[in-house]
C-alpha cells in the first residue's frame, strides 16, 4: 500500500514536458531521496503534489484517495518546506506560528515549542531577522507542528551551511525514526540521502529513470575494465566509462558475484543521469 | 482559519489603512466646510458628496494596493499557497476584507451625515436609504476596478493612466456622456437633491462593475496557476517604463489632436414641463414629478420672459430651468447659473399656493439677464439698474395685469428705505447700499427710480436706458472699457433728460414723500433697528461680536447675520451668510454666540422680518475690523 503514488503525471509548459509520465510510489514510513540535476522537474512535481500547480494529466493518489490535484484536506495531512522560504518579513516565529496553526486542526503549539527549542530558533526574531538557515529551520518547524503524516522537502538543505544541513538532517531521521512519518525529500546533493532515504528515484528531463533503494542501484551499476573486448552480454547496457573501465548496468541477479566493481551511490547516479539510455 | 487571516491583514496593513482613512476623512470634512462656505444651505450629504467621492477612491486604492500589490510583490502569495488554501479563497477573503472596509467608510459617512441632518425634514428613512445606496454601489464599483488594478502590478499605473484618458476622450470627443453613466451618475451634482425616482440603471452597472471587477481578479489570481500575476506583480524595467511614458504621452497626443472636441449637449431636465417661443425657454420640474400645474407655470413665466425680451430687443435670452424645493420659504427663490452659460437654475416652492410668481420671475429674468451680459451687469455702474428693472418690468405692467398687493409692498419699501437714508450717490455705490439695506429693499428702490423716470420722461426712456444697458451685448475685450463709461446709466439718464442725476433722485424723494401718508400707518407698524454692533476683547486674541439693539415695534424674532471676509471674498448675499436666529426681547442684548480672532474683518447685520413688507427689515450690514 502506498501513501503517496502518481500514475502518468504529466506537466508541460507550452510544447516541453517538465514532469513526463511519472509512475511515483512511497510506502507509509518511507524516507524516499528524490534525486536529479537542476531542471530535472523535482520541484514542479512537489508543486504537483502540494497542489499548488494542476497537473495536466495522471493522477496523484495520496491517503488511499485518488485524485487529479490535491484537495485541502489533504494538504492538512502534509508538512510542506519550499525550497525558498516567503515568510511574512515582519512576522516573528510566534506570530508565524499563530498564523499557520490556524490552518491546521491538529497543530500541536507545544510540539512546535519543542521542535524550536531543540532547532535553537529565536521565535520572537522577525522572519526578515533570520538567517537562511535559521529560515529553513523555521519552515521545519512549522511544516512538523501539526504532526502531518506525510513530509515533503523540496531541496531545503541548498544553501545550508554543513553544520545547520547536519542539524536538519538528524531531525528529519530522528523524526522518522520517532513517528514513523514518510518523508519525501528532493535534492541534487547525494550526501544529504545517504543514511537517510531507504527509497530514492531519480528525475531526468521529467521522467523517473530509477525507484528503489539506494543500495540497489549500487548493485545493478558496475565498472567493469575493459568490458566492450569481452563483449557486453544480453541484459547489460553500456551506461558510460571512465578512466577505470566500462561502466554496465543489468539487474541485480544477472551480476556473478566477483565481477564488476559496485559504484558509490554518487557515481552511480551521475552515470545513470549522464546515460542517454533508458531504463526498461 | 478566516479569523486568523483577518488578523494577519489587519497586523500588516491596518495602520497604512488607518493613516490613509484618516487622511480621506480629512478630504471629506475640508471639502464640505469649503461647499458650506460657499452655500451654508447646503445639507450634511449635498456639502459631503465631492469629497466623499475623492475619499472613497483614495481609501479604495490604497486598501486593494495594500491587500493586492504588496502581497505579490514580496512573493508571500507564494506562502499563503502552500498552506491548505485555494488561490480563489485566498482572493475572495481579501476582496471581502477590503469591501467590508471600503464599504464602512461609505456606511460611517452615511451614518455621520444622517445623525447631522436627523432634524432635516426633508431627509425621509426612504431619501436617505437612496443616498447610502448610492454611495455603497459607487464604494462596491471603485474597490473592485482598484482590487482588480493591484493583479495588473507593474502595469496598474499604465492601465489608470490609459483608462483615465480613454474615458477623459470618451466624454470630451464622443457623444457618450461618461459623466453620466454608471458609479460617476451615483455621485453627480444630482446625488443630494435627485429625490423623485432610485437610480436603479446606475445603481446595477456599479454593483455589476464592482462584482464583475472581483470576479475578473478571481480569475487572473488563478490564471496559468497564478503565475501570471506572480509575473505582473514583478518590478517594472526602466526600459519598459520609458516606453509605457512615451506610447501613452505620444499615444494621446495623436488621438486628441486628430479629434475634435464634442459640442456638449445642453443641460435638460428629464420629464420638465416645457415652454418656448419668443426667444425664451422654460422647463419646470418638480422633483417629486411633473404636474399639470408645472405646465400652467412653464407658460406664463415664458410669456412674461418673452414680454421682457421684445421690451430689451434680446432675439434670445439663455434658458430658464425651474425646480420645486419644497424645503424653501415659499417666499424665497434660490438661483444658480449652469456651467458654459447654459442657463439659469430657479429652486423655489413653487406648487405652494403662497409662492411668490412675481419673485421667481424676477429672479429668472434678473440672471437671465446676467448670462446674457456675460457677467457685465455686476459692475458697479449698471447694477442697480440690473437690480430694478425686473421688479419695474412687473409693476409698469409689463408682465401682465399688475398685482395690487405687489405694488403696495413695493411703495411700502421704497418708503421705509427712504427713511433709513437714500442719495443720489448710493447708486453709485450700489453694491455697498444694497449690502447695507438687503437685496429686497434695493431692488425696490432701484425699480422705483426707474417707475418715476417713466412717469416723468416717458416709457420710452426708460425702454431705451434699459436696452441700451441690458439688452446689448458688449465684446469681452478693450472695447467694453469704454462702453462702460460711455453707456454707464447715470450718463445716459442724464443725456436723456437734460438734468443732472442728483436732481432727478431729488425730484423722485420728494415725489416719494407725496406717497407716504396712506402708508403712513403701516410704515409705523413696520420694526426699526436703532443700535450698533459691539465688540468684546475675550484676551488677547479672542473677539466676540454682540448687538446692542433697540427694536421699535418688537418683532417677534431677530435673525443675526455675519460672515467673515477676506481680500478673495466676492459680493455678499445674506442667501450665502452663517445665520443665527434669536427670539427678539426687550432686552437689548444679542450675542453673535462664535468667537473670532484679532485681525478678522467680518460682515454683521441684524435682521427681522416685516410681513407687510414681505421681507427682511436690517440694523444695515456692517464690515467690522476686529481690533
Amino acid at each position: 500500500m502506498s501513501i503517496l503514488k502518481t500514475s502518468k503525471l504529466e506537466k508541460r509548459y507550452q510544447k516541453t514536458a517538465v514532469v513526463d509520465a511519472l509512475d511515483l510510489a512511497i510506502a507509509p514510513g518511507d524516507i524516499y531521496g528524490f534525486l536529479g540535476p537542476n531542471g530535472a522537474g523535482k520541484t514542479t512535481t512537489i508543486r504537483m503534489l502540494m497542489g499548488i500547480i494542476a497537473a495536466d494529466s495522471g493522477t496523484i493518489e495520496l491517503f488511499g484517495k485518488t485524485r487529479r490535484r490535491p484537495t485541502n484536506e489533504d494538504k492538512r495531512q502534509i508538512g510542506y518546506v519550499s525550497q525558498d522560504q516567503h515568510f511574512y518579513p515582519w512576522m516573528s516565529g510566534d506570530d508565524l506560528a499563530r498564523f499557520v496553526g490556524a490552518f491546521y486542526p491538529t497543530w500541536d503549539r507545544g510540539e512546535f515549542d519543542r521542535l524550536t527549542r531543540r532547532l535553537e530558533l529565536p521565535v520572537d526574531r522577525k522572519a526578515s531577522q533570520l538567517s537562511r538557515g535559521m529560515q529553513v529551520k523555521l519552515a521545519l518547524a512549522l511544516a512538523l507542528a501539526h504532526r502531518p503524516a506525510l513530509l515533503i522537502l523540496d531541496e531545503p538543505t541548498s544553501g545550508l551551511d554543513p553544520l545547520t544541513r547536519r542539524e536538519f538532517l538528524d531531525l528529519i531521521r530522528a523524526q522518522a525514526k520517532s513517528d514513523g512519518r514518510t518523508t519525501f525529500f528532493s535534492s541534487h546533493i547525494i550526501e544529504d540521502l545517504e543514511g537517510t532515504a531507504n527509497r530514492i528515484g531519480i528525475l531526468k528531463n521529467g521522467r523517473l529513470l530509477y525507484q528503489g533503494a539506494p543500495e540497489t542501484l549500487c548493485r545493478e551499476i558496475r565498472r567493469v575494465p575493459n568490458a566492450p573486448e569481452l563483449g557486453v552480454p544480453e541484459g547489460f547496457t553500456v551506461i558510460g566509462a571512465d578512466e577505470r573501465g566500462t561502466l554496465l548496468r543489468a539487474p541485480e541477479a544477472l551480476w556473478p558475484v566477483d565481477v564488476g566493481e559496485p559504484l558509490e551511490l554518487e557515481a552511480a547516479f551521475v552515470a545513470l543521469v549522464r546515460s542517454t539510455s533508458r531504463p526498461s | 482559519m478566516i479569523r486568523a487571516f483577518i488578523r494577519k491583514e489587519l497586523q500588516q496593513h491596518g495602520t497604512y489603512v488607518a493613516v490613509a482613512t484618516s487622511l480621506a476623512a480629512l478630504i471629506v470634512l475640508l471639502d464640505a466646510f469649503s461647499e458650506l462656505s460657499h452655500d451654508p444651505s447646503l445639507d450634511a450629504f449635498a456639502a459631503g458628496r465631492g469629497g466623499l467621492r475623492i475619499a472613497l477612491v483614495v481609501v479604495a486604492l490604497v486598501v486593494s494596493s495594500r491587500l493586492v500589490r504588496k502581497e505579490y510583490a514580496e512573493k508571500t502569495q507564494l506562502f499563503l499557497e502552500a498552506l491548505p488554501l485555494s488561490r480563489a479563497h485566498m482572493v475572495l477573503m481579501k476582496a471581502g476584507i477590503g469591501l467590508a472596509h471600503v464599504l464602512a467608510c461609505g456606511g460611517a459617512f452615511t451614518a455621520i451625515a444622517f445623525l447631522v441632518e436627523r432634524r432635516n425634514p426633508l431627509l425621509t428613512a426612504a431619501f436617505v436609504a437612496q443616498l447610502g445606496a448610492r454611495i455603497l454601489a459607487f464604494a462596491t464599483a471603485a474597490y473592485g476596478v482598484c482590487f482588480l488594478l493591484g493583479f495588473f502590478g507593474r502595469y496598474r499605473v499604465p492601465i489608470v493612466i490609459a483608462t483615465a484618458l480613454a474615458l477623459i476622450y470618451l466624454n470630451d470627443r464622443t457623444t457618450f456622456d461618461v459623466l453620466r453613466v454608471g458609479p460617476f451618475a451615483l455621485m453627480d451634482e444630482t446625488f443630494a437633491t435627485e429625490r423623485g425616482a432610485w437610480p436603479a440603471r446606475a445603481l446595477l452597472i456599479s454593483l455589476a462593475i464592482g462584482v464583475g471587477a472581483l470576479a475578473v481578479s478571481v480569475l487572473l489570481a488563478s490564471l496559468r496557476e497564478g503565475s501570471l500575476a506572480a509575473m505582473l506583480g514583478e518590478k517594472m524595467s526602466r526600459r519598459e517604463a520609458m516606453f509605457f511614458v512615451v506610447a501613452i504621452l505620444f499615444g494621446a497626443s495623436a488621438i486628441f489632436a486628430a479629434t475634435p472636441k464634442k459640442a456638449r449637449e445642453p443641460f435638460t431636465l428629464a420629464s420638465a414641463a416645457p415652454a418656448e417661443g419668443g426667444g425664451v425657454r422654460v422647463r419646470v420640474a418638480d422633483l417629486a414629478g411633473r404636474t399639470e400645474a408645472d405646465q400652467t407655470i412653464a407658460e406664463s413665466l415664458r410669456t412674461s420672459l418673452a414680454a421682457a425680451a421684445r421690451a430689451l430687443d434680446i432675439a434670445e435670452l439663455p434658458p430658464v430651468f425651474v425646480t420645486g424645493r419644497d424645503d424653501l420659504d415659499p417666499a424665497l427663490v434660490e438661483v444658480d447659473l449652469l456651467p458654459d452659460n447654459e442657463g439659469v437654475i430657479v429652486r423655489g416652492d413653487y406648487p405652494n399656493p403662497r409662492f411668490d410668481r412675481t419673485r421667481l420671475f424676477c429672479a429668472a429674468l434678473h440672471h437671465a439677464l446676467v448670462l446674457h451680459s456675460g457677467g457685465r451687469l455686476f459692475i458697479e455702474e449698471t447694477h442697480w439698474l440690473l437690480d430694478g428693472f425686473s421688479r419695474y418690468f412687473v409693476l409698469s405692467g409689463g408682465a401682465g395685469e399688475i398685482d395690487g398687493a405687489v405694488r403696495d409692498r413695493g411703495a411700502l419699501r421704497v418708503l421705509y428705505a427712504k427713511d433709513l437714508g437714500l442719495s443720489a450717490q448710493d447708486f453709485d455705490r450700489w453694491s455697498a447700499y444694497r449690502e447695507r439695506v438687503g437685496d429686497d429693499l434695493g431692488e425696490a428702490v432701484a425699480a422705483s427710480l426707474l417707475l418715476h423716470l417713466r412717469e416723468r420722461y416717458g416709457e420710452a426712456s426708460v425702454t431705451a436706458l434699459a436696452r441700451t444697458v441690458l439688452g446689448r451685448q458688449v465684446p469681452k475685450d478693450f472695447r467694453a472699457l469704454f462702453d462702460r463709461r460711455r453707456n454707464a446709466p447715470r450718463r445716459l439718464i442724464e443725456a436723456a433728460t437734460k438734468r443732472s442725476f442728483e436732481a432727478i433722485v431729488a425730484d423722485w424723494l420728494a415725489a416719494l414723500e407725496l406717497t407716504r401718508s396712506p402708508l403712513a400707518a403701516a410704515l409705523a407698524r413696520i420694526p426699526r433697528f436703532a443700535g450698533a454692533p459691539r465688540i468684546d476683547a475675550r484676551g488677547k486674541s479672542d473677539r466676540q461680536i454682540r448687538f446692542d439693539l433697540a427694536l421699535a415695534p418688537l418683532p417677534r424674532r431677530v435673525r443675526l447675520y455675519y460672515q467673515t471676509i477676506d481680500p478673495l471674498t466676492g459680493e455678499l448675499s445674506r442667501e450665502t451668510m452663517r445665520r443665527v436666529d434669536k427670539v427678539a426681547t426687550a432686552a437689548s442684548d444679542y450675542d453673535l454666540g462664535e468667537t473670532f480672532q484679532r485681525g478678522q474683518v467680518v460682515f454683521v447685520d441684524a435682521a427681522a422680518h416685516s410681513d407687510a413688507l414681505d421681507c427682511e427689515v436690517s440694523l444695515g450690514g456692517r464690515r467690522l475690523v476686529l481690533e
